[in-house]
């Protein structure tokens, strides 16, 4: 699996799965029977969807994924949301997580 | 797409408010490029692979999960099990940009699908989500969202490159993952416009961080079925409370 021909064919293939998983619903022209439940469900995929992905990359970052000394990374996430909410501002969102982050690790002792 | 078609893309307001939003956004864009071309690079693959999947496959997550069983010598077909089952949230994503991007033609869906990052899904839903059909058919949600992968390929792609080159150079205690996750939750933050998008939050982030071992990301999609299901649940309920309370005001 490492000479140059079977490295292609892997990423060929990662190709095809990227853009036949990320079209899946709409690659057809048929129409999908959704059940009514999973189409009102789906208003909250993207919100779930960014918590779910977001929370533990922040909680659990580092080196090696644990969650030891959480506590500025979770600092810095409650401030991150805060300014988010408040401003819709993503640079701004940011700064305020990253100072706050590097803050709370000098004070904590991080 | 033609030489005629960009120019009036250029001209086009819809396409230049995608291109600015997810300019906003560029800083979580470039730090999650960054980490990934290091992260590659730092695994070993060869630069002609790290760079080809980086520009063709472009999907993080997946690429990141492909690299170490590739280098392990595990069989293809794990390989493209593993990548199909990190991408498997996009497959419910898919199912919400369907009302965007059948207009499209066949080949230019697959483009689409192609284009389709986190970051494009949640800003399309952001500014598409509650509108109606109707309203859909006079907006041009196409427009808006080339205007977004347009940005977010050209920075997430020279982010990613540019990790790769100074792989060496970038130390990983920068925070940039951080800085790159943060931006996710903060786009999570501005979707939360009322107390039902807080409560699935919040659920959605407690189920992945219990399931955050489970193989391949599985952890992620445990938690988007969570949120769909209980997020039916909330609407139900809340419906019956709203009827309950009008039945209550009745003479």
């Amino acid at each position: 699996m490492s000479d140059a021909w079977s490295d292609g064919l892997t990423i060929l293939g990662l190709v095809v799965i990227s853009v036949v998983t990320r079209s899946f619903f709409f690659l057809s022209g048929r129409e999908w029977p959704f059940p009514e439940w999973f189409k009102t469900g789906l208003k909250y995929a993207p919100v779930g969807a960014l918590c779910a992905v977001a929370v533990p990359a922040v909680l659990l970052a580092g080196p090696h994924v644990s969650m030891a000394g959480w506590g500025p990374r979770g600092l810095a996430a409650l401030m991150a949301l805060g300014v988010a909410w408040w401003r819709k501002d993503m640079l701004l969102t940011i700064v305020v997580g990253m100072g706050t982050f590097h803050l709370a690790n000098g004070w904590l002792g991080g | 797409m033609d030489w005629r078609e960009m120019r009036r893309l250029w001209a086009n307001e819809v396409f230049r408010q995608g291109a600015i939003d997810m300019l906003k956004v560029t800083p979580g864009v470039c730090a999650w490029g960054l980490v990934t071309g290091v992260a590659m690079v730092k695994s070993g693959l060869d630069v002609t692979s790290v760079v080809a999947m980086s520009i063709l496959v472009f999907a993080a997550s997946a690429q990141l999960a492909a690299v170490p069983l590739m280098l392990a010598g595990a069989p293809i077909g794990v390989v493209w099990l593993a990548a199909a089952c990190v991408n498997l949230r996009f497959v419910v994503f898919s199912a919400e940009m369907r009302r965007y991007m059948m207009r499209l033609s066949g080949p230019r869906r697959l483009l689409a699908g192609y284009l389709t990052a986190d970051m494009t899904f949640a800003l399309m839903h952001r500014r598409y989500g509650g509108v109606s059909v109707d309203q859909l058919g006079r907006e041009a949600p196409t427009d808006y969202f080339v205007g977004l992968s347009a940005v977010n390929w050209v920075t997430w792609n020279v982010a990613s490159l540019l990790g790769v080159v100074l792989a060496d150079r970038i130390p990983m205690d920068w925070g940039l993952e951080l800085a790159g996750a943060l931006a996710l939750l903060g786009l999570a933050a501005t979707l939360m416009n009322d107390w039902k998008k807080v409560i699935i939050g919040a659920l959605a982030a407690a189920m992945a961080m219990f399931c955050h071992d489970w193989p391949y990301k599985t952890g992620i999609v445990m938690a988007l079925i969570v949120s769909i299901a209980a997020g039916y649940t909330l609407e139900s309920l809340a419906g019956r409370l709203a009827l309950g309370r009008e039945g209550e005001g009745r003479p």
